[in-house]
């Protein structure tokens, strides 16, 4: 389904107000407990109220404005280096973040539920850091999910997944998780992420471990709760589901990457719309959108932007969806447009992008673009765009692992190739003439002398050939000497090839 | 600057982990970060060597193999490539063997240097070694790759590294195109799609 997890997100008004739905009233509930913790967090939690975010909570004094860029540390426990401008821009943010939490609070005390409106603009003003572990579990479905699996589920997983195949690469990220951030990087911060990393590989072996998904673990964990490895798990599978079910579009995460390329290509078709000097500029440049935002939209812009913007955009996220992601990017790129336009290589544009989205310290101004400066976006115009795209590559990967089995039956298995996608293996070949190595893209495959030499008869190959060499090697074989046109290499052959 | 620099694209490809951020790092800003972030996507930096005549613009790749299909992008066009592993994992080495038969098929460049670096070299004095030097040291022969074992950590032929991709790097190349668009498929694609990114 190109529709992607998003749906089962937007609740509707109709849902909200029946008394059946199970969102609206995890919501309302939510909000009730939030209210009673806040204080309770607010006192315990060395993320919020702690020493080390003093610094940078409450009203400046005035004697600071004209010093030099100063080290702080933010609400999330992230070390900034910010100049006496940003500090203020901080200040601002964070006196506005105050105004909205009495609405939540309003919200929340409230005896009806909150209509989807009201739930939208609130999110989209942002949740209070310390409302938004309960806030987020129930918008995001994660507490509905939990729910429905037995209580020792996580902590299960989390064991199983020590013997997972992924658990080597967890164990070689876990240490390189925002080195910048002192908890993460701590004993507890370490064995934290990696078991919610572990509990993840186990739960879908499917995705299993993505780099970049050591970063949304240690964000989860940052902004629910350091103590709340159950929480930031459910969050985590309630944003990755390869069963459509997802926050995020499927097989983001998964072998290949497939649906972030889908997703690229669908911001990059909105760039063409809303942006088209850019598109046009990048265009020139021959700079593929995937450059500038694979990280975005992987790590959800938390490595990207600050940690209390990028929670911002969270907060939109895991109500809206993933419309949020091409609603930021989009901002992020509109904003900065004339210093993109001033670049000229992709490198260049690649740094330049990712300066400035380190600094986007004015939360508020970013989301107001994001959600007030890029125009509509339909849904349903960027799932046709998934639709379209999807397909496309989906294509494309079936083309290239076409190439690998081929290259795989020839090296290996000494076949000839007599009919084909003339373009699909003449490079292969050129590499042998030339005396390179001929192993197949695949594992294992040792060249047996002899093997080596090949003709590439290449004439059309049908597509119906192609789909069941698509298949792989074992197909291969079992048609082997029938009129598919790839054939075992006769002796004879080996002197006459063209 | 007295003449001009030529440009050249470099890429560096490898098992995650093996420590590409870390060589660059290293090189560019003589920094060295136990704790390296894991790079996703693609990170870019420059370094000129004025002696050389060189600047590089240097494409620093995510390392787990499901980026895999992002490489093209990065590596199209490029006139070197630093195929890195990790001296005390084997599998490292294996992939590195990948790469280097992937960028002999992909690239077009007949003049692409590849160098092979066995880097985290610090690590075989406590007989963590697990990769033998003569074994990367004869394939890279048979293969034609340049081939340097070295260490981030404590700086061991990093600049020697780049110092001979440098003197091997054709005279009067002209400036390397930048990275293209994405090509999920590993062969050049002729013409792009009026709405795909190829
Ligand atoms: N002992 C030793 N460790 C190193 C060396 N270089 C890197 N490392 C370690 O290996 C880890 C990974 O290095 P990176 O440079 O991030 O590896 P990478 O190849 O860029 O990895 P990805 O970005 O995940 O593809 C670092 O955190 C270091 O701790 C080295 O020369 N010696
Ligand atoms: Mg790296």
């Amino acid at each position: 389904m190109a529709g992607g997890g998003w749906q089962h997100l937007a609740v509707t008004a109709k849902e909200l107000a029946g008394a059946t739905s199970t969102k609206a009233k995890a919501v309302t509930q939510t909000l009730g407990n939030a209210v009673k913790e806040v204080r309770q967090l607010v006192l315990d939690d060395p993320l919020v109220g702690g020493a080390d975010a003093q610094h940078v909570e409450g009203p400046r004094e005035p004697s600071n404005e004209l010093q030099e860029p100063a080290q702080v540390v933010d609400t999330y426990g992230f070390t900034l280096t910010i100049t006496p401008e940003q500090a203020a821009i901080l200040d601002r943010c964070r006196a506005k973040q105050e105004a909205v939490r009495s609405k939540w609070v309003e919200q929340a005390q409230e005896a009806g539920l909150p209509p989807t409106d009201a739930l939208k603009k609130l999110c989209r003003k942002g949740v209070p850091p310390d409302m938004r572990r309960q806030v987020w579990l129930a918008l995001s479905g994660a507490a509905h999910r939990r729910q429905k699996l037995p209580p020792h589920y996580y902590a299960d997983a989390a064991l199983q997944g020590a013997s997972s195949q992924f658990a080597h690469q967890i164990d070689l990220d876990v240490p390189r998780t925002f080195p910048n951030n002192e908890w993460v990087q701590s004993e507890a911060g370490q064995s934290a992420v990696r078991h919610v990393l572990l509990a993840f590989a186990h739960h879908n072996p499917h995705v299993g471990y993505c780099q970049s998904m050591n970063y949304l673990a240690a964000m989860l964990l940052l902004a629910v709760g350091r103590d709340e490895e159950e929480d930031a798990f459910w969050l985590l599978t309630s944003l990755i589901d390869d069963k459509d079910d997802g926050i995020l579009y499927r097989d983001m995460y998964a072998r290949d990457l497939t649906g972030t390329h889908v997703e690229m290509r669908c911001l990059r078709e909105l760039v063409e719309h809303k942006l088209p000097r850019l598109a046009a500029h990048m265009d020139a440049l021959g700079c593929d959108m995937s450059i500038l935002a694979t990280d975005w939209f992987l790590c959800l812009f938390c490595t990207s932007l600050p940690a209390e913007t990028a929670a911002r955009v969270w907060d939109a996220l895991l109500n809206e969806g993933t419309k949020v992601l091409f609603r930021v990017a989009l901002a992020l790129l509109k904003l900065h447009e004339p210093l993109l336009l001033a670049q000229d290589n992709p490198g260049e544009l690649l740094r330049a992008t990712r300066r400035v989205a380190a600094v986007a310290f004015d939360r508020d101004a970013l989301m107001q673009v994001a959600f007030e400066g890029v125009g509509s976006m339909p849904m349903e115009r960027i799932n046709t765009y998934r639709a379209r795209k999807q397909r496309e590559v989906d294509r494309e990967m079936a083309e290239r692992e076409t190439r690998v089995n081929l290259r795989q039956a020839v090296a290996r298995d000494g076949f000839v190739l007599q009919g084909g996608d003339t373009d699909l293996l003449q490079r292969e070949a050129a590499a042998q003439e030339g005396g390179a190595v001929a192993e197949g893209g695949g594992a294992g495959c040792s060249p047996r002398a002899g093997n080596g030499r090949w003709v590439a008869q290449l004439q059309a190959l049908g597509g119906k050939a192609k789909d069941s060499l698509d298949r792989g090697r074992m197909k291969i074989k079992h048609r082997r000497g029938q009129s598919l046109g790839v054939v075992p290499l006769h002796p004879s052959q080996l002197s006459g090839s063209p | 600057m007295i003449d001009q620099l030529v440009q050249s694209k470099l890429v560096l490809l490898g098992e995650m982990g093996s420590g590409k951020t870390s060589l660059v790092q290293r090189f560019v800003r003589g920094q060295y970060y136990e704790n390296q972030e894991s790079t996703i996507g693609a990170s870019f930096f420059t370094k000129a060597i004025p002696e050389k005549h060189v600047k590089f613009e240097i494409w620093d790749t995510a390392g787990q193999e499901r980026y895999h299909s992002l490489a093209p992008m990065y590596y199209r066009g490029a006139a070197a490539a630093i195929v890195v592993y990790d001296v005390t994992h084997p599998a490292s080495f294996d992939r590195a063997k990948k790469w280097v038969l992937e960028l002999r098929q992909n690239v077009q460049n007949p003049n692409l240097i590849i160098a092979l670096v066995g880097n985290k070299v610090d690590l075989a004095e406590d007989g963590a070694r697990q990769v033998p030097e003569a074994d990367a040291r004869t394939y890279a022969a048979e293969t034609g790759l340049l081939f340097f074992e070295a260490s981030a950590k404590t700086n061991v032929n990093v600049a020697e590294l780049f110092d001979e991709v440098a003197d091997r790097l054709p005279r009067a190349a002209a400036p390397q195109q930048p990275a293209g668009g994405i090509q999920l498929s590993e062969q050049p694609t002729p013409v792009p799609a009026k709405s795909s990114c190829c």
